[in-house]
């Protein structure tokens, strides 16, 4: 598995935060709500132990936002949200007020877009260190266990999965929660390189 | 750009915008929808039919599109509507639309829409979340009414066995034979109805209450069943033959018990009159990570036409003189067994015994 | 194995039948301590009793028992709330309370030890097995079981001299 030096740790994260920052202004706009969104750490995994570092969750079935990308740096991103994070959103945002439901169809349609925005956030702020085009699939809604969200669309390859573990908080509702940005990517050497060249400028 | 005529035909609503924000292309579907027509569009500046799309919210959203980034999503809750459609009872169509960069042969980027019409759906979502709610409800006073059941209906039957009991044993002399002989009646009759409404309220109970699934060992969960029972029977449970080495299955443990009981005390019930009773519980792997579990007898087995009938609750082959019961024992085991998400099953010849058994998926130790 | 003069149970039960039959069975199980059994019909009266309060004031004629029996499903104040008092009133949840009771949902047993239950026993139908029952509930909880000291002004030195 891929290792990062503390200096790329910390221009990632900042990255992924420039991201997500963006995101939150998007939502905010769209829904008149405050959402906040903050990144405080990213951790580099490899397959195997994805299982344990989510391990209280690891029986969840879990809504996840996917989007595919190939290019210097290619992989798959994904936003996962725990159930309760995606009961609080979604709620938050809609003002549905009717809470502990199931994810129905109305319900998914909207995490499918605050998914949408989060993920399109922070893969805008990586393409922009990036000098190479990246291309994109069209967004793809599952729900599944954590251990099959990433992995069936990547069989055999040895992929490395970063996590940012990210916090929200609405501020009108005094309500926060914790969703989870995870990249699985075969590796980050051209985004370590842009990163690396960024920081020397 | 190429030709997207073809969009025409597929049930999906297809626009193309230009990052210059005019439309360049307008899809069948559309037209049918709000009424628009290609041709008052085509060319023209989006403002005319959609003004809203150059306010902020969706004007930020789309430039990402126009550099070529990745698609965006708009969901039919937070966005009232991407084109202004109504269908002819005069309700709005909800719509679902991606939004993807669409590259010409010269690299320019515009913007595809694809709006999927999701009204039916979310009416739907609606029914099936009343129809939830409504579920709900009713186990709440499902719930409540197996509560009540269990308290209130008990009652009155231990005071009738009870005092029968008292009756009995402080007047028996003076009533003669024939009186103490109808206070047994008495006695039994309370006694058929209190298993009766323990069975019932099993197997309620078991069709009703949360229960977690996880990693069980079978071996264990055998032997504990078959001690118990052997206790319970004062050791009349007949030679009881257990394979070593069961593997691990995927279930819940305590439904699992119940489950075993039942089959087992089934098995031990049902004697041969001319044979010793002989049970075997064995386990084999199966298609697809599952396990089989035999419960197998040598007592009077059930004819093959009455074999999908004894899962049923209150069906019953026997008389109370020949083999007494509530009719409600293998009916827990299918409940408890559609429960865990298993299969359950017999085989038998009737007059030589019988196979019954139980599928789970193999868990790991 | 401890000697005592008189025992004293308190019995929370709502219908009447049900406290002919437990009396009958304390008779019928002939074993020894045999107790003095005092009634009560709701919940609160319960709370009362043990706390000595109004009616239940004289503990010479009310004396502290060394074991409650205590139905669930009563009138006025449940069982489960009777326990739930118990569990705050610091020298008194020293006497050790056996619920009996018709319902065998998870819930109520759960929530019956989560309240401070010493143990939680299933009104059988069969007078012979509440014989049974009560006979090894008095070897076990009357005669075998150890209790700490209820220290009570108004009757310290009564009802301990043992």
């Amino acid at each position: 598995m891929q290792k990062l030096t503390a200096d790329q740790t910390d221009g990632l994260t900042e990255l992924i935060n420039i991201g997500v920052g963006r995101a939150a202004g998007v939502l905010n706009d769209m829904t008149e709500s405050h959402v906040s969104l903050r990144v405080p750490a990213i951790t580099l995994l490899s397959q195997d132990t994805i299982d344990e570092e989510l391990g209280d969750m690891s029986d969840d079935l879990l809504a996840s936002v996917q989007l595919r990308f190939a290019g210097s740096f290619s992989g798959t991103a994904a936003l996962v949200f725990p159930t309760e994070s995606a009961n609080k959103l979604v709620t938050a945002l809609t003002g549905d007020d009717e809470d502990d439901q199931d994810l129905d169809e109305i319900r998914v349609g909207t995490l499918n877009e605050v998914g949408n925005i989060v993920v399109n956030g922070v893969m805008g702020s990586i393409s922009n260190v990036l000098s190479e085009a990246i291309e994109y699939t069209v967004p793809d809604y599952k729900e599944d266990v954590i251990a099959n969200l990433l992995r069936a669309d990547t069989a055999g390859a040895q992929m490395t999965v970063l996590l940012a573990a990210t916090h929200f908080t609405i501020e009108e509702l005094r309500l926060g929660g914790e969703i989870i940005l995870l990249f699985e990517v075969g590796s980050f050497d051209a985004l370590v390189a842009a990163l690396d060249q960024l920081m020397e400028e | 750009m190429r030709s997207l005529d073809v969009l025409d035909h597929v049930p999906v609503g297809v626009f193309v915008l230009t990052p210059e924000f005019k439309v360049s292309f307008w899809n069948k579907v559309l037209e049918d929808w709000t009424g628009i027509e290609r041709g008052d569009v085509v060319g023209q500046d989006v403002t005319g039919a959609l003004p809203h799309l150059r306010e902020g919210r969706y004007a930020g959203r789309l430039r990402t599109i126009f550099e070529g980034g990745p698609p965006a999503v708009f969901s039919a809750q937070l966005h009232k509507h991407i084109v202004p459609a109504r269908r002819r009872s005069g309700e709005p169509r909800l719509q679902h639309t991606t939004v993807t960069p669409l590259r010409d042969e010269d690299g320019r980027v515009s913007a595809l829409f694809a709006i999927q019409d999701v009204t039916e759906l979310t009416k739907r979502s609606r029914q099936y979340r009343e129809l939830a709610a409504k579920v709900q409800a009713v186990n709440v006073e499902l719930e409540g009414f197996a509560y009540s059941v269990s308290h209130d209906l008990r009652a009155p039957l231990r005071t009738m066995e009870g005092f029968s009991v008292a009756l009995l044993e402080d007047y028996g002399e003076a009533i003669g034979e024939q009186g103490r002989d109808y206070l047994g009646r008495i006695i039994d009759g309370s006694r058929r109805l209190d298993s009766l409404i323990r069975d019932l309220l099993l197997y309620s109970r078991l069709s009703r209450q949360e229960i977690s699934i996880t990693n069980v060992p079978l071996d264990a969960v055998v032997r504990e069943v078959v001690d118990r029972l052997r206790s319970y029977l004062n050791g009349e449970l007949g030679n009881v033959e257990t394979q070593t080495g069961l593997p691990h299955v995927v279930a819940n443990r305590l439904t699992l018990v119940q489950v075993l009981t039942n089959l087992l005390s089934n098995a031990t019930k049902f004697m041969h009159p001319d044979r010793e009773p002989q049970i075997r519980v064995t386990a084999e792997r199966r298609d697809e990570g599952w396990v089989r579990v035999w419960i197998e007898d040598n007592g009077i087995g059930i004819a093959a036409d009455h074999q999908e009938r004894i899962f049923k609750v209150f069906e019953r082959l026997h008389g109370d003189d020949e083999f007494p019961g509530t009719g409600i024992g293998l009916a827990i085991v299918r409940v408890g067994m559609e429960r865990l998400d298993g299969r359950v099953g017999v085989e038998s010849v009737e007059g030589e015994g019988s196979r019954f058994w139980i599928e789970l998926r193999e868990g790991t130790p | 194995m401890k000697q005592r003069s008189a025992v004293t149970v308190l019995v929370v039960e709502d219908d009447a039948n049900d406290v002919l039959l437990l009396k009958r069975a304390f008779r019928k199980a002939g074993t020894e301590p045999f107790p003095v059994i005092h009634v009560v019909n709701d919940g609160e009266s319960a709370v009362r009793y043990l706390g000595g309060v109004g009616e239940f004031g004289d503990r010479r004629s009310h004396p502290l028992p060394d074991l409650v029996l205590l139905d669930l499903k009563l009138p006025r104040m449940s069982g489960h709330e009777v326990l739930a008092w118990r569990s705050e009133q610091l020298p008194l949840i020293r006497i050790p309370v056996i619920v009996m009771s018709s319902s065998q949902e998870a819930s109520d047993i759960a929530r019956a030890y989560d309240c401070g239950a010493n143990s939680y026993l299933v009104k059988p139908v069969e007078l012979e097995v509440l014989v049974e029952i009560i006979g090894a509930l008095q070897g076990y909880w009357l005669r075998f079981n150890e209790t700490a000291a209820v220290t009570e002004p108004r009757t310290f030195g009564t009802r301990l001299a043992t």
